[in-house]
Formats: C-alpha cells, structure tokens, sequence
C-alpha cells in the first residue's frame, strides 16, 4: 500500500526526515510514533503529496506520489495536524463542500452519519471559527472518511477528543481496517499505538530507528514505552 | 514591565518580518516616504486647484484612519491571525499564563503600537511629503507637520481602543449608540457642513498653535486610553450563531458550472465575515464614488484630459481590491490535504473575482450613460475590462493567496507600483493624444493572460 524509498526532507540545514525506508501493507493500521520534532508531520506530508521531499521515492496505492500528487491525494483521506476547516462555512456546508471537491454525489446520508456517530449533529450549523477543538477534529475525521478511501491518514487523530469520542474514532478505525481499509496514523501518545496499531515505525531526528508489527520479538514483553524510551534515549 | 514591552516589539518585528523578510519589510518605511514624496510633487500640478490647507485636512484625516485601523487590526489580531495561520498567540492575549495583569499587557500594547507605527508610518510618511514640498516650494514647518499626524494617529488609535471598550462591556447596541450621539449633536446643533472637519484639534493644532489646542488633543488620547485600561474587558461577548446551509442553495443557483462550490464558499466568506458585504461598498465603492465627485476638479488641473478615461483606468485598478477579499478569509493550508492545487484554488478566486466585477462594471457603465457619451460605451467598457484584468493579474502574480500580506513587503510593492504605474499613465495619455488610442488597451488582455500563467507555474511549486 505504501513503499518508502531512501526519503528525505531538509529544510536549509535541518535534516527533518533522513534516508528513511519504510512499507506498510493493505489491511494494516500502521503507526508511526516519535517524540515531538522527530519529523513524523513531515513525513506525513511527503506520504501525501503535501510537500516535495529532498530526495527518495514514495508510491501509495501504486501511484507514484512525486509525479502525481493529486491522484495520491484523490485516493486518500488525510487527516491534518491543525485542524483549520474554512472559518465562515457551517460544519455541514464543509463537508458539503470537501464532497464538491472529491466529485461525489449522494453524499448527505454519509454527512448525517457522522454527525450522528461523532455525536455533534447539534453543531452542524455552526461555522467552523466557532467549533471547537474537539468538534472541528470531529469534522476533520468525517471529511477523510467521505469519499470512502482504502487508505486513510491521520496526523495525531485523538488528541483533542473526549474519552467517549476517542472510544467511537478507535473502534472506527479498527473496523474500517478489519473491512480492508489501511490506516496510518502518526502519534506520541504510546498507549494509542499500543491499544490499536498493529505495525508500528519509530522515528527519532529524522530518521527511522524502528519499524514492525506490534508483537514483534525484539520489543518482547516491556512495556512499549520502556522501549520507545531505549530506543530514543 | 520593561521586558514586556520589548518583547512586544520584537514580537511585533519578528511576525512582519517573517512574512515578508527582514529586509523586505525593512525597506518598507522607505517606499512610504518615496511614495509620500511622489505625492507631494504631484501638488506642484495639483496645486492649482487645491490649496495647501485643504491638503492638510486629507494628510490628518488619513492618519486618523491609519490610527484606529491599526487599533482595530490589534484588538481583531487574534481572530485574524488564527483564521489566516492556524492557532497562534501573541504577548498580548498572554494575561491567563503569564504573571502580568491584563491591564499592564494592554498599556505595554498601546505604547508599543505608538511607538512602533510611529516608525513605521508616521515618520517616513512625513518626512517624504516634506522634503517634496521643499521641492515644489509648497513649505511645511517638518516638526510641527510631523507632531500634529502623530495626535491624529494616536486620537484613532485611542478612539477605537474606547470603542472596543464600550463594545466588550455594553455590548453591540451600546456601541452603536455611542456612535449616533456625535452625529446627532452635530445635527441638532451645528449645521453639517465641510468646514466642520477643519475642527479636528491636531489640524487647528497646526494651523492655529496653541497651548489649550495641544491640551485637548493630548486629552483626547489619553481620556480615552486610560478608561479603555481601567474597564479593559478581554473576553468580548460573543455568540455561537445557527445558519441554514447556504452553500446547497448557491451551488444549486450555479448550476453545474465547474467552480460553483469554490464561489459558494467565497460568497459565504464575504457575507459572514466582519464587515459583510459592506466592506466591498466601504472599500470599492464609497472611494469610486468620491473619484467621480472630484475628478472634475482634479482634471481641471490637466486639461484636455477625459474624465470617462481617467475614471474607467481609476475603477479598474480599484477593481483588484476585491481580489484581496477573496484571499482574506483563508490560506491554503485549509485545502492542502484535498486534491487541489495551489493555482486551482487561485483559478477559483478569479472566478469569483470575475463575477464581483459585475459591480464595478456596472458603475462604469453609470457614468457613460450619466455622461451622455453612449457612442463611446465599448472603448470604455473595454478600458476598465483590461486595466482590471491586468491590475489583478500582477496582484496574482506577485502576492498569490497572500495578498494582503505580502504587498508589506518593499520590494513586492514597490514592483506592483512599477508593473502598474507606467501603462495606466501610459493608456491615459494615450487618450488625450487620441480617444480611440483607448482600444490599444485590449493589447493587455493577453497580457494578463500570460501574467496569470506565468503565476500559475510561480505559486504551483509553493509548499506550505
């Protein structure tokens, strides 16, 4: 689903991202951890056609991301990390909106089911400057999953959400990947990675110090912080 | 207290020059005194018909203006830089983490303001327009010129900081009655008439020095201020209002026309953003209607120039403002994740651009028929089209989505003013030489053209 060859992103003399190799699998939920500034939002970027790399290779669902951004994009949902929908359109007309954009049709019925399942139906005529934190990373999760992707990625997915809504995105995603969805997310908060990824990365200072599925023999039975620890320390 | 206020500045520094280069908006103060300069030489034509007095009361009308924008985009900042930048803060919006009171973090903020539009504005602007008028011989007393626009700019600061004030404690109605009550005792008991703005105490300062003169201005910047401190309110009141989905019903309106979701959205941003649709009136129309009341006058000063073809170019370049507040409301971070491209969403600005320009338009249209000139419809028509296709395709070309921004910087603007100065001077003399020398104006639409393709590959390579 996505290959990552050799990538790099440097912005004057910071190495954000450094040589990094990196598969991902139809059907996983892949995360990538890092401690903040390890370079895990620029990568994410790359992988979505957002920003150029320096220099390396990415194809996602076989489309060569460098030399065709937009069909990368036209293929995936993304999720940023600043969650900044349009000020002065309704939570509804957004949707409404980023539907227009993806050239889908029929569309209201999946709107008002996320409202419904993110519980914020109440807010759906408010304008977005108005939402809050935790409401407009609602509509941002709602808005990836519009156009029913096979990939979806999301840049810290649960950071603003209560305890009840984090349980109702979690299992989402954990259904949309046993259905044969792939999803990667990027994250620091360990127990996240730990409850729901079944692959994980780590990356530190741009570069990738670990990469596997979550019972892989090396991490064994520490708890995963105390191995994220070793290895970032 | 001190530390405050330096840090304000350098805050105030840091966030220009980080859109626009330190060296770029270094050089700003310098393209204002150039530009100040360059209007001040203009009297030695213009001077003919408007007396130095009378061009007092634009220069501390202006600066009053200047004041109270500049206090209105401090106290709007938050709102303005989060919508444009994601969420941002500023020392001045801190009081709830740092161990400073709020009304300490709002006095360090008005001097700072003071201080640093003072070099900003006020000085390069002065001291451009002085050393022009040693030139043309028109003669202001520097320090005197320079200490009256300084009170005016400091009254509109002053007076939009009280205005805020009152808004945040009474409320909007509160506000608005505050507002009718000068208006209402000028009716009841002075007759409105021009001379009345001569009333404004930095320009009787000026002209008239006296001790009592300098007294009340300095009361009318710190009456204001200090009861803005000591009733200083910093959450405002606001609503969580509920609309009905607007965008369904314009893009229903638009049809299937491939970029009715985009100019939905721009006519949404327009309507529901402060100001309304009024900042479109306020910003294109109020100043085109005060061009066609005083071009006459103006052009009594170049004979044989033709009104129709100076007020045609003038809307035209008028016209690109609008381009502005379509960029206004968003950035595009906000499409960045969506498969669209840098020049889509500039193509869809243009759209919109291109519908709003139906008001414009139409003004022009107004002033050939209210001129009687109908035999001359087509090579207006066509002049204000290209000067206003071309002034925005230079805007697009040298700003982007970042328009209002990114013409701070000295370089761009004073690009944008060599880009644009020369033709339109070029077509208006054209016309006196020979009306129809006017259709030579269609040679810019191809221009533009080529400028919007050429942006189109410059911005399309941009990355956030």
């Amino acid at each position: 689903m996505i290959t990552v060859k050799n990538l790099s992103k440097h912005f004057g003399n910071t190495k954000a991202v450094d040589g990094v190799d990196l598969e991902i699998k139809k059907g996983e939920l892949f995360g990538l951890l890092g401690p903040n500034g390890s370079g895990k939002t620029t990568m994410i970027k790359m992988l979505t056609g957002q920003i150029k790399p320096t220099a390396g290779e990415i194809s996602v669902h076989g489309v060569d991301v460098l030399a065709r951004p937009l069909r990368a994009k036209e293929l995936t949902g993304i999720v940023p990390e600043q969650e900044n929908p349009p000020s002065f359109l309704t939570a509804e007309e957004y949707l409404y909106f980023v539907a227009k954009i993806r050239k889908l049709e029929n569309f209201e019925n999946q709107c008002d089911w996320w409202f419904s399942y993110l519980d914020f139906a109440e807010q759906r005529d408010v304008l977005c400057k108005d939402l809050s934190r935790g409401t407009r990373q609602k509509l941002m999760l709602a808005q990836a999953f519009l156009h029913e992707p096979e990939l979806v990625v999301i840049d810290e997915p649960l950071i603003n959400l209560d305890p009840l809504m984090q349980r109702r995105a979690k299992d989402y995603l954990k259904g949309y990947v046993k259905k044969g969805g792939t999803v990667l997310i990027s994250t620091h908060i360990l127990e996240i990675a730990r409850e729901i990824c079944t692959g994980m990365a780590i990356i530190y200072k741009g570069k990738l110090v670990f990469s596997g599925k979550m019972d892989d023999p090396v991490i064994g039975d520490r708890p995963l912080e105390d191995f994220f620890l070793e290895l970032v320390n | 207290m001190f530390a405050l206020f330096r840090n304000m500045i350098k805050e105030e520094w840091r966030m220009h020059s980080s859109f626009f280069g330190s060296r770029g908006f270094a050089l700003f103060p310098v393209v204002i005194t150039a530009v100040s300069m360059l209007l001040s030489l203009s009297m030695a034509v213009f001077g003919r018909i408007i007396s130095q007095t009378e061009v007092l009361l634009g220069l501390h009308y202006l600066f009053l203006f200047m004041g109270s924008m500049i206090g209105g985009f401090g106290l709007m900042g938050r709102e303005i830089m989060n919508r444009r930048f994601g969420q941002i803060s500023l020392l001045a919006y801190c009081s709830r983490t740092l161990p400073v009171s709020e009304r300490v973090i709002f006095s360090n903020f008005i001097v700072k303001d003071v201080i640093y539009y003072f070099f900003l504005y006020v000085l390069p602007f002065t001291a451009g327009f002085a050393a022009g008028a040693v030139l043309t011989g028109w003669q202001y007393p520097f320090f005197m010129l320079l200490t009256t626009l300084f009170l005016s700019f400091c009254i509109g600061l002053s007076l939009v900081f009280l205005l805020s004030t009152i808004y945040a404690n009474l409320g909007k109605k509160a506000l608005f009655l505050f507002l009718l009550i000068p208006g209402v005792f000028l009716a009841i008991f002075r007759s409105l008439s021009i001379f009345n703005l001569y009333a404004l105490p930095p320009l009787t300062f000026y002209l008239e020095p006296a001790a009592d003169m300098l007294a009340i201005c300095l009361a009318l910047i710190l009456v204001p201020s200090i009861i803005s401190i000591i009733f200083l309110k910093v959450d405002y009141p606001q609503s969580q209002k509920h609309y009905s989905n607007g965008f369904l019903k314009i893009t229903g309106k638009l049809g299937s026309y491939g970029y009715s979701h985009f100019m939905a959205k721009d006519c949404l941003d327009l309507s529901r953003s402060e100001g309304g649709p009024g900042k479109i009136v306020f910003s294109l129309l109020v100043p085109v209607a005060l061009v066609w009341l005083f071009l006459p006058q103006l052009l009594k000063a170049v004979p044989g120039m033709d009104i129709l073809v100076v007020f045609a170019v003038v809307v035209g370049m008028m016209a690109s403002t609008m381009y502005n507040w379509l960029t206004e409301s968003d950035m595009f971070s906000s499409y960045s994740f969506l498969p669209l491209t840098v020049p889509d969403v500039m193509k869809s600005k243009l759209n919109s651009y291109s519908l709003l320009n139906v008001v414009p338009f139409a003004v022009v249209l107004l002033a050939v028929l209210q001129a009687g000139r109908l035999q001359d419809i087509f090579h207006i028509i066509l002049l204000f089209t290209a000067v206003s296709m071309y002034v925005v395709s230079v805007t697009v070309y040298l700003t982007g989505l970042n328009t209002s921004f990114t013409l701070y910087s000295a370089g761009t603007f004073a690009t944008y003013l060599l880009a644009i100065g020369p033709v339109v001077l070029g077509l208006i003399l054209l016309a006196q030489v020979n009306f129809h020398f006017v259709l030579a104006s269609a040679v810019l639409v191809p221009v533009a053209v080529y400028v919007l393709r050429a942006s189109f590959n410059k911005w399309g390579g941009w990355e956030i």
